[in-house]
């Protein structure tokens, strides 16, 4: 009896061993801390993993083990995983890797594989360069001396997703393979060639939008705060005095206090090249006929009125294009009934659309 | 006094780069735009990310109104359910008021309930939107707050009910000449029930039915009923002769209407 025991168990071990060897791995891809989870490791002839959902402007939580890095032409999505080896290597040897793109994404100018090498950190836009797309100059993921069996070398994968507006703008998902060679680094020989299948589930690509109000130069300082805030300090209706920030303009009826200020609307993946901006006064001054908003492309006018009703700023603002604009306000030089002094308060509501 | 003397230059620091992190803020909206199939009568959700770019916490809200276009053919945000194929009215927003931290995001989920006879497509905008509020106190001088409003166009298509259907008219071709390229304008009517976004594409051929010229105009938005006029134009020049403008409008999922124009250039 425990003869069969030992028979059952040395037939149990050379099975295990002989499926492992069916599946010809002797290196795997594996996920690493802080990197994205690879399905497929332990054996596996392929692997799977994926990079979730994705934009150009870096909004949103990534998914797990992916860090969204926003540049100033798009962002750049980043994980790390596993090469290690653990068979098919003689002793003293140790596997090198390259890389390329096997199937690229069926959209390559919305969505650009990039790679990082094991000698790199991998967390930072500028370790990572492009990767290939050609499988007889692949990229190098593991250079030389390569790393022994036994042990994980750590490298790099990201993808790119650049503002890319118009005619090749993208938004829906899409998959690409990378194949993995894994060569000996005494021998040259190829111990395995592995695709890594970005699909586990396919990377999905959203529209994004993005506005900013920023203080333009020798313009009045926006608050900091929940909203952004102009402070005209005191005003008059003769143009006496302005402060810092501030130039005047004499028109019939008072005078216009001037700062300049600055639009800066990003987008991606919209087939339309240009946004929409519109402002609105969603809260008036309570003292409507003494003091009331402007809006210009220049500092000397012409003057707009801004009221309740949108104002339209452009409807052709470019993909990080800065807008220098000029808000007005209008203090009226009235006096007797329904002149005002003291202090007032309004709200503007800028308002962006793609297209 | 020396121990002091740190603590001191760190608040100089702290003030001296305040303004400079302070001075702009960014808010963001993840997807800009969603277009989405839906069954008539079954529920659906997508989901939104808001981000906040500045160093401040930005209390943020949503309001939801309709999507549609004027006689000028410009888009307008009409109050929910006062819009022809008004979508507004089907979405309820999770969470409709929230906080997003500095350099933070928040996530949303848009809840879309449509009813189950509901035909070809339909339109909504949702903004996020940041809460308009005092950031300092103001009692020596005149203010002006404002806040900012992210819109997301919602194009949705009742599936399987779709009729997809243009209308081409009014082609008026200019041949290139020494002083101005070929121009071809033509009005496009959405006669479908649902949105499309037609790209034109001109191909010119000579007398021997040679390919001389080409041209394409951007993707363009049309909404049910919407007739906007259109232009490809090709900056090139043809020697004199007899030629033949082939137009094609494709739309939709797989429609195409084309249409053809025969034209001379003359000698210089």
């Amino acid at each position: 009896m425990p003869c069969l025991v030992k028979a059952a168990l040395v037939i149990l071990v050379l099975i295990s061993w002989t499926s492992q060897a069916w599946a010809g791995a002797d290196v795997d891809m594996v996920q690493v801390a802080g990197g994205v989870p690879i399905a497929g490791a332990g054996g596996a002839a392929s692997f799977q993993t994926s990079f979730g959902t994705l934009n150009g402007l870096g909004i949103g939580t990534p998914t797990t083990g992916v860090t969204a890095i926003p540049l100033n032409n798009g962002t750049l999505y980043i994980t790390t995983l596993g090469i290690f080896p653990h068979g098919g290597l003689p002793a003293g040897h140790n596997v090198i890797v390259t890389a390329y793109v096997s199937t690229n994404f069926a959209h390559p100018a919305a969505l650009i594989v990039e790679s990082c090498p094991s000698t790199s950190a991998c967390n930072s836009s500028g370790q990572f360069s492009v990767m290939s797309t050609n499988s007889g100059a692949q990229t190098s993921v593991v250079p030389a001396p390569g790393d022994p069996k036994g042990t994980t070398a750590t490298i790099g994968l990201a993808i790119f997703v650049p503002d890319n507006n118009g005619a090749s703008a993208f938004a829906g998902t899409d998959t690409a393979t990378i194949t993995y060679t894994m060569i000996d680094s005494t021998n040259g020989n190829v111990l395995e060639t592995d695709p890594l299948f970005l699909n586990n589930p396919n990377e999905t690509l959203q529209t994004a939008v993005q506005l900013t109000l920023g203080t333009a130069t020798g313009g009045l300082t926006i608050s900091p705060a929940t909203d952004y805030a102009a402070n005209y300090g005191f005003v008059n209706g003769l143009g006496i005095g302005p402060g810092a920030g501030l130039t005047t303009t004499s028109v019939a009826g008072g005078t216009v206090y001037v700062t300049p200020y600055l639009l800066n609307p990003v987008f991606s993946e919209f087939s339309s090249t240009t946004a929409t901006i519109k402002v609105t006064l969603s809260s008036n001054f309570a003292h409507p006929t003494v003091l009331q908003l402007d809006d210009s492309s220049a500092s000397g006018g012409p003057f707009t009125q801004i009221t309740a009703a949108a104002l339209q700023i452009t409807n052709a603002a470019g993909d990080r294009s800065s807008i220098t604009r000029y808000l007005g306000l209008f203090v009226s030089n009235l006096n007797g009934a329904g002149a005002f002094t003291g202090s007032d308060t309004a709200t503007l509501t800028f308002t962006m659309t793609v297209p | 006094m020396k121990k002091h003397t740190p603590l001191m230059l760190l608040a100089l620091f702290a003030i001296a780069c305040w303004p400079l992190s302070a001075a702009a803020q960014s808010l963001g909206l993840a997807p800009g735009e969603v277009r989405e199939k839906f069954k008539p009568g079954v529920p659906f959700e997508f989901d939104l990310a808001t981000s906040n770019d500045g160093s401040s916490p930005v209390e943020m809200s949503v309001e939801i109104a309709d999507f549609w276009y004027n006689e000028k053919n410009e888009k307008v945000f009409p109050t929910p359910g006062t819009a022809p194929r008004s979508a507004a009215n089907w979405i309820q927003f999770v969470p409709e008021r929230f906080e997003v931290p500095a350099h933070g995001s928040q996530k949303m989920k848009a809840i879309v309930t449509p009813p189950s006879d509901a035909k070809g497509g339909y339109y909504a905008v949702l903004f996020v939107q940041s809460k308009p509020q005092l950031s300092f106190t103001k009692s020596n001088g005149q203010g002006v707050f404002t806040n900012m409003r992210l819109g997301c166009l919602v194009l949705l298509d009742a599936e399987k009910t779709e009729d997809f259907k243009i209308e081409l008219s009014n082609a008026k071709l200019i041949p290139p000449s020494t002083t101005q390229g070929l121009d071809l304008s033509f009005d496009l009517l959405n006669a479908g029930n649902t949105h499309v976004f037609p790209v034109a594409r001109l191909a010119v051929l000579n007398a021997e039915k040679k390919l001389v010229a080409k041209a394409q105009t951007e993707e363009k938005r049309f909404l049910p009923g919407q007739k906007i006029s259109m232009h490809v134009t090709w900056a090139g020049s043809l020697p004199a002769g007899n030629y033949t403008a082939v137009l094609s409008v494709t739309y939709g999922e797989d429609q195409v209407a084309t249409q053809q124009m025969a034209f001379s250039v003359s000698g210089p």
